[in-house]
C-alpha cells in the first residue's frame, strides 16, 4: 500500500501549487504529483470573441508576460487574415518588443525569486527568502535588478504606448511605428543594461559554481529539450521552426513546421490534474515528455548571433556539458538569454525599419491561425479555429508551464528521493521542493496580484491513510 | 501639488477590474480639467500589479494614491499582511474603523513595511514604500490606500453589482480627498 504526502494549498485564490508525493511500503517516493490550478478556463475565456480582440484580451491572462500572450496571439491571427509575412518595420517592432519583455521578465525571476535562494541558501530563513532582503544585503545587486526589470519595461511602453494593455501588434502588422525620440531615449541606457546582464552571468556562475556538486546534482533529471530555433540553427525567440534533442542531445526533430505542431505533440490528461501532459507523439507519454524554456533553448540551439551571449553559452556547456539537464542551470540559461536579449536590443534600435509607417499587411481571411512563440518560460502555442462570425469557436493553448509539467514533476520527485527521510516533512524538505519549482519559473503568479502565492500544507499519510505528521507554512513564511 | 495616482488590478478577474474602471475615469476627468481635478498636477498610472520598478513612479510625487480592489473584511486573507508591527497599526486589519470611510470603500495611510513573501514577483503597497527608502534612501512620500471591496475574482468573471456601486462611492471619496489636499 502506498503512501501520500500532501502539499496542499491553504490560500484563497488560483495561482498556487499543491505537490503530492506518493511513497511506497519502503518510503520510497515513486511518484511526485504537481497541482497548478491556473490555467482552468484559458481556452473558455477566450471562446466566442472576435479574432481581432484577441491580441488584447489575451494580455490578461498572465501579470508577468501579456507582451508574449500578445504576440503569439497576434502571429495567429496574421494567419487568419492570410497574411504570411510581416513587412520589416512591423517584424522589428514586434522582435523588440519581445526582447523587451524576455528581459524584464527574466531579470524579474532572477532578482526577485532565485537570488535570494542563491546568495542566502536554500536553507536560510524565509524572511530572508524575498527581493526585501536582497536590498538589505545586496544592494547594488538589487537595484540592477530594478533597473534592468524597469529598461524591459520601457521598451514595451515605447511600442505600445503603455506598459500593460497597450495595442501594439494588430492582425498583419502593428500599430504605430517607434519615434527618433523614444528610440534616442533607449539608446541612452542600452549599454550599462547590457553590462549588467554580462555581469549577472558572472554571477549566476559563481553561484553555481560556489557549491558545484550540490547545484548539478540538485533534482538531476534527464529530459529531451524542444524549442524554436532559427533558419540557420541560432537561438531564437519571436520566428522560428521547432528543435527537438533528445537526453544525449542528438536531433530528433529539425525545422519541424511549429504550424504542425499537432502532428508533433500530443496531450495527455490525468485525473488528478487541471493541467495537461504534452508529450512527443513517436514516444509514449511515458518517454516523451520533454522541457521547455532557458535551459531548453540553449540545448536545442546551435548558437546564438550575439557575440557577448554566444560567449557565454560556450562557456555554459564548457562548464556543464551538452545537453546541460540539471534543473538548477535554468537560472544561469536564464541570464544568458537576458544578456542577448539587451544585445538584441542595442542592434535593433540601429534598425532603420523601426521608425517606417509601412506597418500592415492584408490577405484573404482564413478559418485557422496557428502561433508559436518563445514566451520568457519556454514555447507558448497559440491555436484558434474562428466560424464563418469571425469569431473563436475552438482555441488551444499550450503554455510553457504545462509543457514543463511532467519535468517539474520528475524534478520534485527526484529532490524527494534524495532529501525525504522517512515520512517526516521538514521545513528543509520544503525549500528544496520550492527551489526545484522555482528553477522552471512555473507561471504560478499568473493574472494579478491577488494571485501567484504558495502557502503550503504539507501532511505525512502513514500506511493506514493517517495523517502521522503535518506542516504548514502560510505565503508570508510562516511556519505552522 | 504634484499627484501620482496608481490604479492596479486585472479586468479579466472579475472585481479586480475596479482599479482599470477608475483609470478609465480618471482619464475622462483629467481630460474635461474640471475641479479638483486641475488643482493638481495629476500622474495617472496603471498596472496589474506592484513591482519594484515602481519605486522610480512613485519619485516623481509628493504625495501618491493606490486605487485597488480588496477582498471584505470577513474574507480578508492575512497572509498578505505585513508582518511587522501591531496588529492594529495594520490598515488592512480594521478596515471600517475610520469613521471617514464609506462602507466599501477605504481611505487609509499607508506606511512603509517589509513584507516576507517569498513565493511571488508582486508587492503590497507597505513593501514598496519600503523598498523605495531603502533603495532610494530617503523618505518615501506621503501615500494612501483607496481600497474598494469587491466579492468574485475568478478568471473571466463580471464585475459584481457591489464592486460597480463600492466604485461610484468611491469617485465621490476621491473627489473629496483631492478637493482637501
Amino acid at each position: 500500500m502506498s503512501k501520500r504526502i500532501v502539499i496542499d494549498p491553504v490560500t484563497r485564490v488560483e495561482g498556487h501549487g499543491k505537490v503530492t508525493l506518493l511513497l511506497d511500503e519502503q518510503q520510497k517516493v515513486t511518484q511526485a504529483r504537481l497541482h497548478i490550478v491556473e490555467f482552468r478556463g484559458f481556452e473558455k475565456f477566450i471562446q466566442g470573441r472576435p479574432y481581432w480582440e484577441l491580441p488584447l484580451v489575451v494580455q490578461r491572462l498572465c501579470g508577468i508576460c501579456p507582451v508574449s500572450h500578445h504576440l503569439a496571439t497576434a502571429k495567429a491571427i496574421d494567419q487568419i487574415v492570410g497574411v504570411d509575412a510581416l513587412t520589416p518595420a512591423a517584424t522589428a517592432l514586434r522582435r523588440l518588443m519581445h526582447f523587451g519583455q524576455v528581459l524584464q521578465s527574466h531579470a524579474l525571476h532572477f532578482f526577485h525569486l532565485a537570488s535570494p535562494d542563491l546568495l542566502f541558501g536554500f536553507d536560510s530563513d524565509v524572511s530572508k527568502r524575498n527581493i526585501v532582503a536582497v536590498i538589505q544585503e545586496h544592494k547594488n545587486l538589487a537595484l540592477k535588478g530594478v533597473k534592468i526589470r524597469k529598461y524591459g519595461q520601457q521598451v514595451i511602453e515605447a511600442i505600445a504606448g503603455k506598459r500593460i494593455h497597450g495595442i501594439a501588434a494588430v492582425a498583419g502588422g502593428m500599430n504605430t511605428p517607434l519615434t527618433k525620440e523614444k528610440i534616442a531615449e533607449l539608446n541612452l541606457e542600452i549599454k550599462q543594461i547590457i553590462q549588467w546582464c554580462q555581469q549577472t552571468v558572472e554571477l549566476c556562475q559563481q553561484l553555481f559554481e560556489s557549491n558545484w556538486g550540490f547545484h548539478k546534482n540538485f533534482g538531476y533529471i534527464e529530459s529531451p529539450s524542444l524549442s524554436l530555433i532559427g533558419e540557420k540553427g541560432e537561438l531564437e525567440l519571436y520566428d522560428g521552426n521547432l528543435r527537438v534533442i533528445d537526453t544525449k542531445g542528438n536531433r530528433l526533430y529539425d525545422q519541424f513546421p511549429y504550424d504542425h505542431y499537432s502532428d508533433l505533440l500530443q496531450e495527455q490528461v490525468k485525473s488528478w490534474s487541471y493541467m495537461k501532459f504534452p508529450f512527443l507523439k513517436s514516444l509514449t507519454p511515458e518517454t516523451g515528455w520533454y522541457r521547455v524554456g532557458p535551459l531548453a533553448r540553449l540545448n536545442t540551439c546551435s548558437f546564438i548571433n550575439t557575440p557577448l551571449a554566444e560567449a557565454a553559452r560556450l562557456n555554459y556547456f564548457a562548464r556543464l556539458g551538452k545537453p546541460a539537464q540539471s534543473p538548477l542551470a535554468f537560472h544561469w540559461a536564464r541570464m544568458i538569454e537576458a544578456l542577448h536579449c539587451a544585445e538584441a536590443i542595442e542592434i535593433l534600435l540601429s534598425n532603420p525599419d523601426l521608425t517606417s509607417d509601412e506597418l500592415m499587411q492584408m490577405g484573404t481571411l482564413q478559418e485557422e491561425g496557428i502561433g508559436v512563440i518563445e514566451a520568457p518560460r519556454g514555447t507558448l502555442f497559440h491555436h484558434y479555429q474562428i466560424d464563418q462570425d469571425q469569431k473563436v469557436v475552438k482555441a488551444n493553448l499550450i503554455v510553457s508551464t504545462t509543457s514543463n509539467n511532467q519535468a517539474m514533476n520528475e524534478t520534485i520527485r527526484q529532490v524527494a528521493h534524495q532529501h525525504l527521510d522517512g515520512t517526516e516533512i521538514t521545513p528543509n524538505l520544503l525549500n528544496l521542493i520550492e527551489v526545484a519549482i522555482r528553477a522552471y519559473d512555473p507561471c504560478l503568479s499568473c493574472a494579478t496580484h491577488a494571485t501567484g502565492k504558495m502557502p503550503l500544507v504539507i501532511e505525512t499519510w502513514d500506511h493506514n491513510g493517517q495523517i502521522a505528521h503535518r506542516l504548514a507554512r502560510s505565503s508570508n513564511g510562516q511556519l505552522q | 501639488m504634484k499627484l501620482g495616482i496608481f490604479c492596479f488590478g486585472n479586468s479579466a478577474r472579475g472585481d479586480d477590474a475596479a482599479g482599470e474602471i477608475v483609470h478609465q475615469w480618471l482619464n475622462t476627468m483629467l481630460e474635461l480639467n474640471d475641479p479638483p481635478f486641475n488643482q493638481h498636477q495629476i500622474t495617472l498610472l496603471y498596472d496589474f500589479q506592484l513591482q519594484p520598478e515602481h519605486i522610480y513612479d512613485l519619485e516623481q510625487s509628493e504625495l501618491n494614491v493606490f486605487i485597488d480592489c480588496q477582498h471584505p473584511p470577513n474574507q480578508h486573507d492575512h497572509t498578505d499582511d505585513p508582518p511587522h508591527g501591531n496588529p492594529q497599526d495594520n490598515p488592512h486589519d480594521n478596515p471600517h474603523d475610520n469613521p471617514q470611510d464609506n462602507i466599501g470603500v477605504r481611505w487609509q495611510p499607508l506606511q512603509p513595511a517589509g513584507q516576507t513573501t517569498y513565493s511571488t514577483h508582486n508587492l503590497n503597497p507597505e513593501s514598496l514604500l519600503y523598498l523605495y527608502e531603502k533603495c532610494l534612501e530617503k523618505e518615501a512620500p506621503p501615500c494612501f490606500m483607496l481600497a474598494i471591496e469587491g466579492q468574485q475574482f475568478e478568471l473571466g468573471s463580471q464585475p459584481s453589482h457591489l464592486m460597480r456601486a463600492n466604485i461610484e462611492q468611491a469617485k465621490q471619496l476621491l473627489i473629496t480627498k483631492l478637493a482637501q489636499l
